[in-house]
């Protein structure tokens, strides 16, 4: 039998419709980041953002029943996540200036950002399955802010300059294989 | 074939695009490939890293969920419909301003009084259902919202229930009773 963390999100849902608590603390390992990061980055404190962080799971368990793309999970996560940022903010008066319109409204879904956030989460979670040292090359070649140049790159990985290239373009192809095994952002 | 350095690459993706680049991109599925892997890191790469919340968390939620059910979808609907009059009401009606239903069906009589956002989002539903039979079980009330179930509460017989809640338009109350009926009353402003 597949371990839960396995399982795409249709199984993950029927099984929690089952009742099986090992699939409900899958479906919340895969998306517990997402969901976290959303809520902090609509203004709201730590604090405030555990807090909607547990409604939105609350409200999902609730909704199971009823989820019609399983797939489409972030998405769901990230309407329920602005909706409820919304609700405390305006219970708490707490909310950053400008944020709230768009954090309510489905029609306005900033679907773009959900999309790359959620491309980042499994594309860190193939670079942790792909293994150093391409994922710290990876890592600090794209993810770095601000990005750097080949010498800082070199500087920070320890590796000569001239040995960059070549491992970089042999990491790309790992990670590429790696990510037509995941299917990840297709 | 000759295929473009990465640096080339790399400033085609940020959006120099030369047509020779263009030119080759179509007809060289490795090239596009590595392409569509750089456009892909980069996008991940831009909308910074995810943050991951305290484990305890998640076993705060486990244990809330593991007393609660999920709601399960109705098995048969019964649409309250709302009145040409209330509907006129609801289209003429300030924000603010409460709009009625009260309707007397098979078994069963309901009043909801529905009273739109004025400048939050926030809806204020206040409702009674008196049942003919079985007033000794708990109805349960349901707010939904396509997919979502927002709130879920437990009513009685007689007694006064009030939702207050954020919800776009086009939200769903359903009144589940004991009997496997479910009532269903839309919004009236949608
Ligand atoms: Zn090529």
């Amino acid at each position: 039998m597949s371990s839960a963390q396995d399982l795409n999100n249709s199984e993950l849902v029927r099984r929690c419709l089952d009742g099986d608590d090992d699939a409900w603390r899958a479906l919340m390992q895969r998306y517990k980041s997402l969901v976290y990061t959303m809520a902090l980055r609509t203004g709201l404190d730590q604090e405030a953002a555990q807090e909607v962080f547990q409604l939105v799971w609350i409200e999902l368990y609730r909704s199971l029943a009823r989820i019609r793309e399983p797939d489409a999970l972030p998405g769901w996560l990230s309407i329920a996540t602005r909706r409820l940022c919304y609700r405390h903010a305006m219970d708490r008066s707490r909310w950053v200036e400008g944020t709230f319109e768009e954090m309510v409204d489905p029609g306005e879904a900033p679907d773009a950002f959900v999309e790359n956030l959620d491309l980042r989460r499994k594309l860190e979670e193939t670079l942790d399955e792909v293994g150093e040292p391409c994922a710290s090359l990876i890592r600090i070649l794209f993810f770095h802010s601000p990005p750097l140049s080949y010498d800082e790159v070199a500087r920070k990985t320890e590796m000569p300059r001239g040995t960059i290239g070549p491992l970089r373009s042999r990491c790309l192809t790992k990670l590429m294989k790696a990510m037509k095994a995941t299917e990840v952002g297709s | 074939m000759k295929h473009p350095s990465w640096e080339q690459w790399l400033t085609f993706v940020s959006g120099d695009e030369t047509s020779e680049l263009a030119v080759h991109l179509e007809a060289c599925g490795e090239c596009s490939r590595e392409v569509e892997l750089i456009r892909r890191l980069q996008s991940a790469g831009a909308v910074g890293s995810l943050v991951s919340p305290p484990d305890a968390l998640l076993d705060e939620i486990e244990s809330q969920t593991a007393s609660m059910r999920p709601v399960a979808n109705a098995q048969t609907e019964e649409q309250v419909e709302w009145e040409l009059a209330d509907v006129r009401g609801a289209q003429t009606a300030s924000p603010g301003e409460p709009v009625f239903l009260a309707r007397s069906l098979p078994g069963v009589q309901l009043s909801v009084l529905v009273t739109a956002p004025q400048a939050e989002r926030r809806w204020r539903l206040q409702g009674q259902v008196w049942v003919d039979r079985g007033g000794d079980r708990p109805i349960r009330v349901v707010l939904a919202h396509a997919d979502h179930v927002l709130c879920e509460l437990q009513t009685r017989d007689g007694d006064q229930f009030t939702i207050d809640e954020v919800s776009d338009h086009g939200w769903k109350l359903e009144i589940h009773l004991a009997d496997d009926r479910t009532l269903v009353i839309e919004d009236p402003f949608a």
